[in-house]
Order: C-alpha cells, then structure tokens, then sequence
C-alpha cells in the first residue's frame, strides 16, 4: 500500500515538474530607485528588481526588466505585458508583476510613483502616478491568464510635500480579483524601510524563499512573512491576500524523492517544519490571553479602564494588525487584525472567549491569533 | 417529442430550488445561521448601547463605529418608524446616520429592548454567487422626554427584516488559500409598528 502511495506522490512529482515546465509564465519586473531629491533616492530598488528577475528566470518566467521607470515608460510596459499574457492558452499562462520602489495611498487604490512624478497636492498624485488596480491589476485580469501574482515592495512612505501628507503611509490592501494572489512588503496602511544592504529585506528573503523546492506560493511568502518579522526585529509584518484556485510553484518538488515518501511528509512539503523550530517562551499562555480577552468585555469594569488594559492586551502581539481570526463553529468567520479586535472586544457585553490556536515569534509574541466566543 | 421537452422542464424546475440548497452542506448551514445570528444579536447590543444615555460616552460613539462595521456598506439604509395618533411614519436614513441620530435623541432616557425572538429564514444561494437570508427582529422602544418620568412618554414595538448578505471570499491560512463566508447586513426595513402601554 505505501510502495503504491509511493509511486503516486513520485508520478504526481513529475507531472508538477512537467508542468511547470509547459507553462507559459511571464513577468514584468520594475525597480525605481534613481528618483529626483524631491521625491528620495532609494537605494535598493534596482538592485532588488534586477535580482527578481534573474530568479524570476530560473523559475522559467520570460521576464521584462525596466529600471528607473517614467510614467510613459511603465504605461508602456504594463500595455505589452498584457498582450503577452493575452496570447498564451488560458489554462497554462501565469502573468507576474512584481514592483520595487516608491508607492502611495489616495482614495483606496495604490499609485506606483514613477520617476518623473511631479506632486505637489494631493489630486496630482491621479494625474502623476500609475495605478496598481485600475492600470496593472485589471489588465492582467483582462488577458488570458489562470494565474496572476502581484508582488509590491512599495510600502515604503509617503515621498511627497507636506501638503499631501493626510494620503494614506504605505500601500492599502488590493481588492483582489478572481485568480490573483497579490503579496506586499508591509500589512496593509503601514511602511517598511528601504534596508541598508544590498537588497530590501523583503525581496532578500523572498528570492531566497523561491528556491526552496515544493513550496506552494502561499508557503513561499509565510516563509517570507516569518523571516521578514524576525529580521526586522519584529517590526515589518508582511502581508498576501489570495483568490487564487489551483496550485503554483516556483520551484517545483524535485522528480527524484531522496527517501521513501509518507503520507506525513507529503501533506506539507515544508523545508523547515515548525516541530524543527525552537521552541520559545510565550510571552502570555493560551489560558491567561483568554482571560484577559474576556476581562476586556467585562462591563462592571469601567469603559476608560478596559481600554488601558486593551492597549496592555495589544503589546503581546507583535505588531497591532497581526492577523486575528474570530471563530465560529469551527470555521473562520472574521479575519481581522489584533488592533480591530480588541477594538470591539471592549464594546461587546459581558462574553467569554477561549484561544483556539497562538502563533508567536521567536520573541513569544503573538504573530497569528484564533479565538472563539463561548455559546 | 413536445411533451417530453414539457416533462423535461419541469424537472428542471423541480430540481432546480433544491439543487441551490443541497449545494450547502449541513455543518455550513448551521455555521451560516450561528454567524447571521451572532451579527444580528451584536446589531441589537450595539442599538440598545448607542440609546442608553446612562452609559459612557465614549463607548456609545465606539459602539456607533462598531455597529457601522456590521453592514455590507454604509449606503444600506435603516427605516425607523414612528406612531402619532394611531398613524405609523417611516423614515429612511443611511446606516450612520441612524446610528448618530439614535445617539442624539432628544430625551432624558431612551430605553430599546429587543424581544428574544429573532426569526432566521433558510439561507439561499443567489444568481450572482452570494448566499442571501432575512432575520426578523421585535424591537421594543421606550422614550422617557424627562427622566423622572414613571412612565415613558412614547412607546412602540415595531417588527424589523433585515437584509443579509454572505459574499464567499478567499483568505490565507497557514498555507492553503481557504474560502470565508462573511456575513454583512443590508438593508432593515419596518415590517410593522405597535403601539403598547
């Protein structure tokens, strides 16, 4: 019976490898780094675009690299990338458009800024930059392909004049389409540094995340996300949002397995499983979170109170739009971020929560929160 | 010929309704209606909260956030409904709106209660992929114009049908991309108004 498992996980191997290797994947890779003063040079955006694609290649994606982009120039770009992906078979073309460099938030869509942006009020930012949604989402969406990935190192900051400076810091969240996966450098609303080295931190680790073989994409950018946090001495919570039906590898399982294969090694094709990890401290238990979780909807205690306590609660995650998932049923029914919770815990009325599941970081903080209401 | 194309339609029809419902398993249909109910109860606490002026302050305005927070968007519309001499009046405002002028009512003591009674139709499977349900509710209002009052200046109980919406979406957990059922209230719309002692 396991010889006959054996074979069927070793054959499916292959047909992955296979098919990876038919698919039409394209890329259009981006890297503005050489902006104007103005505006801020940043220093790895070239560096990181130019790695990307390179990697890109190794994964067997025919890749257009444009460095230091004007708006023309990116217009331009998007226009052919979409004709690629329009010509390829609908069920084996995947479009990938990854973007490093300077990008903005106005009236929920994100701009990448071009190098000749000139922005000095906020309605410049319409006329002067390229927008992810309208501009690179919806044309991908619009070709022929069963896949499109979407990855933005752009949370960076706001690089304009003070008078635009009520636009949203960072990037907001993409409202995806049907098959799109679309991955950011920070959450949602928050920024990331520009990194000292040669690359940013988020694309150092996720070219070295792509190499891992038989890493599913949504694995590719968790190893990313854990890395990142860690590295970033937990300040850069990296953020994918997915509607993506199917599977995808960059790298896919190797043909040949180096030992016989069980079913337990075959349901997470992890490099590094979690029973690896070392185990680290908690900062609070499952036991004393729940309690403090249910205190917060105590109503004897006052409101004033319970919302000094909200912010003591807040500090044991690492950072306060650290995904949190309120249950029901067993299901998930609400994916918020730490911050939203807490914010409506101390409106609810008197409820007892219990901790379905904690993920914490190296430092026992909380990286990933389930909790549920008892009925 | 004829009458077999007939017969086929008519199976069609007949399978039809049920094929949208034994779409749903079970285990989700009893999760649809624990997280519709878990909305509507927490739209009742944030209705009772938001009125009562003995409570914080600044928890009736985070409640109003939180309250807005349950509806698909704020374009969905709450009709409140009023009697004066036995004639009922129906208002429509924009969910915050509602919720601010709920706030604001120009009375010493605004107490609603809501009857537990809450009705729950099956959920089903729209044209457009989304599953749609309407919960019923028995809200009772007692306004007090001066708090020393004995007994309330006016008083209603006005039965309620709310909209509800559950738009599947896509979400990241842990590895696997997995589908979510978020349920999202739309419109409420006034059934019927009574007056009580």
């Amino acid at each position: 019976m396991r010889f006959v498992f054996t074979c069927a996980v070793f054959v499916s191997s292959l047909l992955q490898v296979a098919y990876a290797q038919n698919e039409l994947r394209y890329a259009l890779v981006i890297g503005n780094g050489d902006y104007p003063k103005e505006i801020g040079q940043l220093l790895n955006p070239v560096n990181d675009a130019t790695a990307m694609a390179a990697e890109l290649r190794k994964a067997n994606f025919e890749v257009q690299l444009v460095i230091n982009a004007t708006y023309m120039q990116l217009r331009e770009a998007v226009r052919g990338f979409r004709e690629k992906l329009s010509a390829g078979p609908r069920e084996n073309t995947v479009g990938l458009f990854y973007y490093a460099g300077h990008g903005v938030q106005y009236q929920d869509e994100n701009y990448l800024v071009p190098l000749d942006a000139k922005v000095q009020y906020e309605d410049d930012i319409v006329r002067m930059c390229f927008p992810v949604q309208r501009m690179v989402l919806s044309n991908m969406e619009r070709a022929n392909s069963r896949m499109n990935i979407i990855i933005l190192d752009a949370c960076r900051n706001n690089p304009f004049p003070a008078t635009t400076r009520s636009l949203g810091a960072g990037l907001g969240e993409i409202k995806k389409a049907y098959g799109s996966f679309v991955a950011y450098a920070t959450a949602p609303g928050s920024v990331a540094s520009d990194g000292t080295g040669k690359n940013g931190l988020y694309t150092q680790e996720l070219l070295k995340a792509m190499q891992i073989p038989g890493l599913l994409i949504e694995q590719v950018f968790k190893e990313v996300r854990r890395n990142v946090l860690k590295l970033s001495g937990e300040k850069q919570y990296t953020w994918d949002s997915s509607n993506i039906i199917g599977d995808f590898y960059f790298n896919p399982p190797q043909a040949t397995p180096a030992a016989p294969v069980t079913a337990a090694t075959t349901s997470i094709p992890d490099k590094k499983p979690d029973a690896a990890r070392p185990v680290v401290k908690k900062i609070i238990s499952e036991e004393a979170l729940a309690k403090a979780l249910t205190g917060l909807t105590n109503s004897s205690v006052a409101f004033k109170t319970r919302q000094a306590e909200q912010q003591r609660v807040l500090s044991y995650f690492v950072v306060p739009y650290a995904t949190t998932n309120i249950m029901i049923g067993g299901r998930i029914d609400e994916r918020l971020t730490a911050s939203k919770v807490l914010d409506r815990l101390v409106t609810l009325p008197d409820s007892i929560i219990k901790v379905v599941a904690m993920e914490t970081s190296e430092s026992g903080k909380i990286i990933e929160l389930s909790i549920e209401f008892e009925e | 010929m004829r009458i077999s194309i007939l017969s086929f339609l008519l199976l069609l029809s007949l399978v039809q309704p049920s094929r949208a419902q034994d779409g749903l398993s079970d285990e989700l249909k009893e999760y649809f209606k624990k997280s519709v109910l878990n909305k509507v109860k927490r739209l009742e606490h944030y209705i009772t909260l938001i009125a009562n002026k003995s409570m914080d302050d600044n928890l009736r305005k985070s409640s109003i956030s939180q309250a807005v927070e349950l509806f698909e968007d704020e374009n969905r519309v709450v009709q409140i409904s009023s009697l004066a001499n036995g004639k009922e009046t129906i208002i429509d405002r924009p969910v915050r709106t509602y919720f601010d002028r709920l706030y604001a009512i120009k009375a010493e003591k605004v107490v609603i209660t809501f009857y537990k009674v809450t009705q729950l139709t099956d959920v089903r499977l729209g044209p457009d992929d989304k599953y749609y349900a309407t919960a019923y509710i028995f809200q009772d209002t007692k306004i007090y114009y001066k708090e020393a009052n004995e007994v309330p200046d006016y008083t209603d109980v006005t039965e309620k049908a709310i909209d509800i919406t559950i738009k599947p979406d896509t979400t990241i957990v842990g590895d696997k991309t997995v589908i979510l059922y978020p349920a999202k209230l739309g419109n409420i719309n006034v059934k019927e108004t009574r007056a009580t002692q």
